[in-house]
């Protein structure tokens, strides 16, 4: 029974009949929930309500199918009714300064601490000099230091008197003391000494002997009293000091009295201080620079280096967080995911301490809920494994990459890690998710669930009524102007070409709302009110526009006849077989012609693509199919002697996919058959083995790209295209090839099996076989049949003939 | 009508040098005062020549302040003091550098006191540490303070921590004497260092308090700004307590043949951290 072209209804869906009635969406006052992402959503809840760390959650779904914005509204909405986290702090270690300790303090408190401690710091730059600047202390100072310098003062002088009643003197070399005899107030002279007698010399000598004895002693006492004086000193200062810290601290221990750590650090502190508070009441005898310069510390910064130990550093406050935090991690590298230890410049050296410890996305996010893109993730060297650690260990753990590869043998810090309860969401393409799967076993382990997002609906009539208030609240959100009824049916229509199927709706939902906002502007230019299905209709149209410059040429190139395509008569060996190009956000069909070429050979179909490496596995596939379908048809009964060769002309790149197998197989026959085929017709559509038609993608694309050649060269009422009758429900086609079938000029043939799409492009039946089986003469099987078995009986001829020779050739030798 | 001071005919501060702490505190507190006096700054460091006759004594040793007994070498002697010399001058010309100061050195050899004196003589101010070096040995040798004293010229004594004269100068008026001559030079310094003037006025109950401030008003220059603090009569510890303070970068004292007593001297310069400009009065 021949075929019959598709009716101009079957084309195109109206969905105007299903359409709520409504004159603008400004009457949709309804909020509209997650459409069509049931299971994901299941998906979500399970994940988010699972206590334990490995069932954090794979979010995967194409990219604009709004995977960010539902899984960000779903964890917003469950972390309101969670319960803030508290707040972290790091601070000094006092034991052991490179292990910087962490606190945790009730939400809020982290910045009330560090507040109270640069209080703390400020007052305790001034209170504790001018505390030691008091006439009190000074007082006790005083009677320290003269209590020592007059126990100095007292054995000196009596030294000094027990020398002058022997007539010597005291003096004071560049090393030390020297005693001098003296006589008439002058250090006697060597040669006065030398007159005197044996007797007075050594009364002199033994005089100052006896005293350089008696010095020896007292300075030998020196440093005994100058510690004794050093200890009482600073005795003194700590028991100063210990008044200012305390009173200074009190109010700080009073406000944190319930935390055990922060006191334990507060005592630290205190305990620090009193023990480092000599730094406090040195004072710069010499400008800052001469000190560098003779290597002396600078005071001024050393205290400063000594206050900013007491100082706190808050890695997490939740001040301002009301219930769990669900951060996103939009730059996911290893430091501002899992945090950084920064260093500043201090004399040509790099330095670090715990003020210089910062958070990373993970501290943000602990006690609630961590977004990141996989693949901005993998795409972060150290970054995955690290997240990985984290989330296995429970603790957040600061360490820089260098030093997890284990590059820096210098110490640097290791900051105590924080206990950590995340859950981790992936946002990800299937394909991201497979690969993991398949190559990482950590991953299953950490990651298992997996929230799927659908990227099509079926669109019946309540899934219409959910997507209109879907795009009356993006217009709503995103502030547009409001859609009319026809607008909406447009967009819902256009929806369905996105999905490429006529039966369902895209849920790429960011396309949506790129081609509503679009729209808008388009309305804004022509002083629309209400979106209209013109706005709509221009806004496809500019965005097509802007893209669609390769098509252009494409079609050019053919319409020019440099690229050669026929749309009429009819030609054996050749066909309009249909492609697809994917420029990314922009795809198009256009012809392409096919053509085959017979000889003497032994039944293999030679695919010229394959060959030379232009053509995909699926494409050879594609071709092999038609070896099994010529032999299940023409071989049983004879060998196949025929050696054919197919080939897209002008085709220079890559060629995928099995779509053009039945073009190829109907050239094929038409080949070896010599039979012309109409050149008005192009043909999509596979073939499996047994001759049936299969569906294929890009349908839409296909027919109006070779719609649109015919229509260049003006509709003649016998072009047309013959696609599976599967893909009959993927048809949303564009309105002006709707109309040119409408009005006959243009033809959709839906073809379930090869006889069917033979019989249209030749005229010619395709033949039964008979009993026999032999296929009827003059019908498109018989002239194959005929033509292979006289190919196969010249091969047979050629054969015999040659074995004939080679027996001749063996008797003469 | 304010009485115009009369103008130093030198220029010049001298500062004995030497390397103990009190004898750089001298040197930071000379240049400071010069550099607001804009006075050149005379170095001098002596070689005592009573320690080369010491050491030329054939039994001479030295006790070090290690407690160690060696031999007073005068080969040894001498370069040690020449390296001292050499110590002192480097010092100098650091501090006059930053302080952007004229300035000399000499290093003589020769009785300290004697080279002292001379030296004095050609200059306005002496600069001494507030320990001096010869503590161990204050008699029979001489204290140079007291001789430069007697000589009429103002001596600085060096006070613990000095950075620059830019709180108020301060100076002690505790009698009427007839030239003022403490105040004279508080004033003209004041003057010199933009800074203001506090007169401790600590005067025996005898004392016509009226007539010593018209006194002191007519005697310091008209650009000064003035206070005045009384602090008691007969009692020193408001005045030892206001020089504890240490408010003040310069506190100047004018002194008698008689008064004060080197004691209560002593006792004064001892009591704040800031150094004191000592200024022999009729």
């Amino acid at each position: 029974m021949p075929v019959e072209p598709l009716p101009a209804n079957a084309l195109r869906r109206d969905p105007t009949s299903l359409l709520p009635d409504f004159h603008s969406t400004e009457e949709i006052t309804e909020a509209s929930g997650v459409v069509g992402q049931d299971r994901a959503l299941a998906a979500i809840g399970f994940s988010a309500g699972m206590a334990h760390n490995s069932y954090n959650l794979f979010v995967m779904g194409p990219a604009g199918a709004g995977r960010h914005s539902v899984i960000n509204h779903f964890l917003e909405e469950k972390a309101k009714t969670a319960p803030t986290p508290p707040d972290w702090v790091y601070v000094h270690n006092f034991q052991t300064p490179h292990r910087p300790n962490a606190l945790e303090l009730p939400t809020g408190r982290g910045t009330e601490l560090k507040r109270r401690m640069e209080g703390l710091i400020e007052e305790l730059g001034s209170s504790i000099p001018a505390i030691f600047e008091s006439d009190e202390y000074r007082t006790r100072r005083t009677a320290i230091q003269s209590e020592f310098e007059q126990r100095h003062e007292h054995v000196f002088e009596g030294l000094r008197r027990k020398a002058v009643e022997k007539d010597i003197v005291m003096m004071q070399t560049p090393q030390g003391f020297a005693f001098a005899p003296v006589r008439d107030g002058e250090v006697m002279r060597p040669e006065v000494f030398q007159q005197l007698s044996d007797e007075e010399r050594k009364v002199i000598q033994d005089a100052i002997e006896e005293l350089q004895k008696e010095l020896q002693a007292i300075l030998e006492k020196m440093p005994r009293w100058d510690k004794e004086r050093r200890d009482a000193m600073r005795t003194l200062n700590r028991e100063v000091a210990n008044y200012a810290v305390t009173h200074a601290l009190d109010e700080i221990r009073k406000a944190f009295a319930d935390h055990a750590e922060c006191l334990a650090f507060l005592d630290e502190v205190q305990t620090h201080l009193i023990d480092n508070v000599d730094i406090f009441i040195q004072t710069e005898e010499q400008p800052a620079l001469s000190r560098m310069m003779a290597g002396m510390p600078d005071i001024a910064a050393m205290r400063k280096e000594i206050l900013r130990q007491y100082s706190v550093n808050v890695i997490v406050d939740n001040s301002g967080t009301s219930g769990a935090p669900v951060v996103f991690a939009d730059n996911p590298t290893l430091p501002h995911l899992i945090g950084r230890i920064e260093h500043r410049a201090q004399f040509g050296t790099l330095v670090t301490d715990f003020s210089l410890i910062k958070a990373g996305a993970i501290h943000q996010a602990n006690g609630g809920y961590l977004i990141i893109d996989v693949i901005k993730l993998l795409s972060q060297p150290f970054a995955w494994e690290s997240l990985k650690r984290t989330i296995r260990s429970e603790e957040a753990r600061i360490e820089a990459p260098a030093e997890t590869m284990g590059l820096i043998t210098t110490v640097s810090l290791e900051p105590e890690p924080m206990p950590l309860k995340v859950r981790v969401v992936l946002v990800g393409e299937r394909t991201h998710y497979y690969l993991l799967s398949q190559y990482d076993p950590d991953f299953s382990k950490l990651f298992k669930v997996v929230a799927d997002f659908n990227e099509t609906l079926v669109w019946n009539e309540e899934n219409m009524h959910c997507y209109a208030t879907m795009i009356a609240s993006i217009a709503r959100e995103q502030k547009l102007r409001p859609l009319s009824r026809d607008a909406v049916a447009l967009v819902i229509e256009q929806s369905a070409r996105m999905a490429d199927d006529a039966e369902r709706l895209s849920l790429e939902v960011g396309r949506v709302a790129d081609l509503l906002r679009e729209a808008d502007y388009w309305a804004g230019q022509n002083d629309h009110g209400v979106l209209d299905a013109d706005d709509i209709r221009k806004a496809i149209e500019a965005a097509e526009h802007r893209v669609d410059r390769i098509r252009e040429r494409a079609q050019e190139a053919i319409t020019r006849d440099i690229m050669l395509i026929d749309t009429d008569g009819a030609k054996s060996g050749q066909i309009n077989g249909l492609s697809v190009s994917d420029l990314g956000n922009f795809r198009f069909g256009r012809p392409t012609r096919i053509s085959a070429r017979i000889g003497l050979g032994s039944g293999k179909v030679v695919d010229i693509e394959r060959e030379v490496e232009l053509g995909g596995p699926l494409h050879s596939k594609g071709v092999l199919i038609l070896s099994g379908y010529l032999t299940a048809m023409f071989g049983t009964r004879m060998p196949l002697s025929l050696s054919a060769s197919l080939v897209f002309e002008q085709s220079y790149g890559g060629v995928d996919g099995d779509s053009a197998s039945s073009a190829e197989l109907y050239v094929l026959l038409s080949a070896i058959g010599d039979i012309p085929i109409k050149q008005s017709f192009a043909v999509t559509g596979s073939v499996n083995q047994h001759g049936e038609v299969q569906a294929i993608g890009g349908v839409n694309e296909k027919i109006e790209g070779f719609f649109d050649i015919c229509n260049t060269r003006g509709l003649t009422g016998t072009q047309g295209v013959l696609i599976p009758k599967a893909n009959i429900k993927h048809l949303v086609l564009r309105p002006n090839v709707v109309e040119a079938v409408e009005q006959g000029r243009f033809q959709i043939y839906p073809i379930e099996r090869i006889e069917q799409g033979i019989e249209l492009l030749t005229g010619m039946a395709a033949g039964e076989p008979g009993p026999d089986g032999a296929f009827p003469e003059g019908t498109v099987f018989g002239k194959v049949a005929d033509r292979l078995r006289q190919m196969a009986e010249i091969r047979q001829q050629f054969g015999q003939q040659r074995t004939a020779g080679n027996a001749n050739d063996d008797r003469a030798t | 009508m304010t009485a115009q001071p009369e103008a130093p005919a030198f220029h010049r501060i001298l500062v004995t040098l030497d390397s103990s702490r009190s004898g750089q505190s001298a040197l930071e507190a000379a240049a400071l005062l010069a550099e607001a006096m804009e006075y050149e700054l005379v170095g001098l460091f002596v070689e005592d020549s009573d320690l080369m006759t010491l050491a030329s004594l054939p039994f001479s040793r030295q006790v070090l302040r290690s407690g160690v007994i060696q031999n007073l070498d005068p080969d040894a002697l001498q370069k040690e003091l020449a390296a001292h010399a050499s110590a002192a001058r480097h010092a100098m010309q650091r501090v006059a550098v930053r302080h952007r100061l004229r300035w000399s050195f000499r290093s003589v050899r020769g009785d300290v006191g004697a080279a002292f004196t001379a030296a004095a003589a050609e200059v306005d101010i002496l600069c001494v540490g507030r320990r001096s070096p010869d503590r161990y040995r204050r008699t029979p040798l001489g204290n140079p303070m007291r001789m430069a004293l007697e000589r009429r010229s103002p001596v600085l004594v060096a006070g613990q921590l000095t950075a620059r004269i830019d709180k108020p100068v301060a100076v002690i008026v505790d009698r009427i004497a007839p030239d003022m001559e403490g105040v004279r030079l508080a004033g003209r310094i004041a003057s010199k260092a933009r800074t203001g003037l506090i007169v401790l006025e600590f005067l025996p109950l005898e004392a016509d308090v009226e007539a010593m401030r018209k006194q002191v008003a007519t005697t310091i220059p008209g650009d000064v700004t003035m206070r005045t603090v009384l602090l008691g009569r007969d009692d020193p510890c408001g005045l030892l307590d206001s020089l504890r303070r240490n408010d003040y970068s310069l506190v100047v004292y004018g002194v008698g043949r008689d008064q004060p007593t080197p004691a209560w001297l002593d006792y004064v310069a001892d009591a704040g951290e800031c150094p004191m400009l000592l200024v022999p009065e009729a």
